[in-house]
């Protein structure tokens, strides 16, 4: 999301989510944030292949974490995915219905691609939905390629 | 990791806390970023930021002493922040720096400037959305992408009274332990420490730089007062 005008992770029309487990201080066993990964694929998010948790993840369609580590402690793990805009609500239910049912804390955040007036789309839906949504990490947009490129190359902008 | 992201408070709450970082992507915009972070970090200093730092093994202004002795503590005494000048002179690839203000307007002149400055890395504000929209009808300055902040869920009973809370989360990576910041706040009530030193303690845990001394010692301060007083 910080470099997102440069990956396009996040495009217009999707939603990113980051499930942050056993966030503030308590962390998480990943037998439970196995249940949460597996209730997600049932909905056909895709999981940030650069995230270091999608790695413990042994079958991306099934959303099950590796059965080794399945009894290991981390102070925090992020599950990262994306997924269409309109899916969101759905979404958010089924993560709240999870973690309702878990013996630690989440911290939820959610990143949308802005349009050319700077507004998004999911805001006031979140409102409605009873989230406060009141904080956010925001991307101004000036990152660009500057770096040259290679010979042979064509630059990118 | 979003290490600025879920800060616990009321918007009422945060009004003092506005932070601000810059990176580079690898393989995209990192040759010469370490310059261009430094820049940034000297436009910051302009505004008087209340934390400060670029990428750099040794961590923000607030750091701990790694040669202190006993001898050098009671006749010196702690020295708790370096110079702004050492962290730029510290810093090494990638390109990155983070600041933090505790007022609206300093973030506004240094967003101006920034935007000026047009250095090609990617910019981040973390504060609440609705101040940052306010300067964005000033300044011109658009959000491109936006992540909320969603709150804790879960069994929430796990988690430390709101004052430690609200303390800890300004170090979104964890390194300040609810242990830690309960002594603190309990050493300000009984006198033992002011709002400013035990604030200036727990940045030293912070190595990212994100923890607002600002804040904390706003926080601190009013754990001190009685509730009745409040």
């Amino acid at each position: 999301m910080k470099t997102n005008e440069l990956t396009g992770r996040v495009k217009e029309g999707e939603t990113g989510f980051a499930v942050e487990f056993g966030r503030p201080g308590v962390g998480v066993y990943f037998k439970e944030v196995d249940k949460v990964s597996r209730a997600l694929t049932k909905m056909s998010v895709e999981f940030q292949p650069e995230n270091p948790l999608t790695t413990l993840i042994s079958d991306v369609k099934t959303g099950e974490i590796r059965a080794d580590v399945l009894n290991e402690k981390v102070m925090s793990c992020i599950l990262e995915f994306k997924t269409d805009i309109a899916k969101m609500p759905d979404i958010l239910n089924t993560i709240e219905d999870e973690v309702r049912q878990m013996d630690t804390v989440v911290a939820l955040g959610v990143a949308v691609r802005c349009d050319a007036n700077g507004d998004d789309a999911v805001r006031d839906q979140l409102r409605s939905m009873g989230y406060d949504a009141w904080r956010a990490k925001i991307n101004i947009g000036l990152g660009r390629h500057t770096n040259p490129a290679p010979a042979g190359e064509e630059k990118v902008s | 990791m979003t290490n600025t992201l879920h800060r616990f408070g009321k918007p009422e709450d945060l009004k003092d806390d506005y932070i601000v970082f810059t990176l580079a992507r690898p393989g995209t915009n990192d040759i010469g970023s370490v310059a261009k972070a430094r820049e940034f970090l000297k436009i910051a200093l302009k505004y008087h930021p209340v934390n400060f730092t670029g990428e750099s093994l040794n961590g923000p202004v607030f750091r701990p002493e790694k040669s202190l002795n006993l001898f050098r503590l009671y006749v010196r005494g702690r020295k708790e922040i370096v110079s702004p000048e050492m962290v730029m002179d510290e810093m090494e690839p990638p390109g990155r720096a983070l600041i933090v203000f505790d007022n609206k307007p300093a973030l506004e002149e240094f967003l101006k400037e920034i935007k000026e400055l047009d250095a090609g890395l990617s910019v981040n504000v973390s504060s609440l959305v609705d101040d940052f929209k306010e300067i964005a009808l000033r300044t011109g300055i658009l959000p491109h992408s936006i992540n909320y902040s969603l709150g804790f869920r879960g069994n929430l009973y796990r988690l430390p009274d709101q004052q430690v809370l609200a303390l800890t989360t300004m170090c979104g990576h964890g390194l300040i332990a609810n242990s830690f910041a309960k002594k603190m706040i309990e050493g300000v009530k009984e006198k033992r420490l002011t709002p400013e030193k035990a604030a200036r303690y727990m940045a030293k845990f912070c190595v990212c730089g994100a923890f607002n001394t600002s804040r904390a010692e706003r926080l601190l301060h009013e754990a001190r007062i009685p509730k009745s007083k409040v």
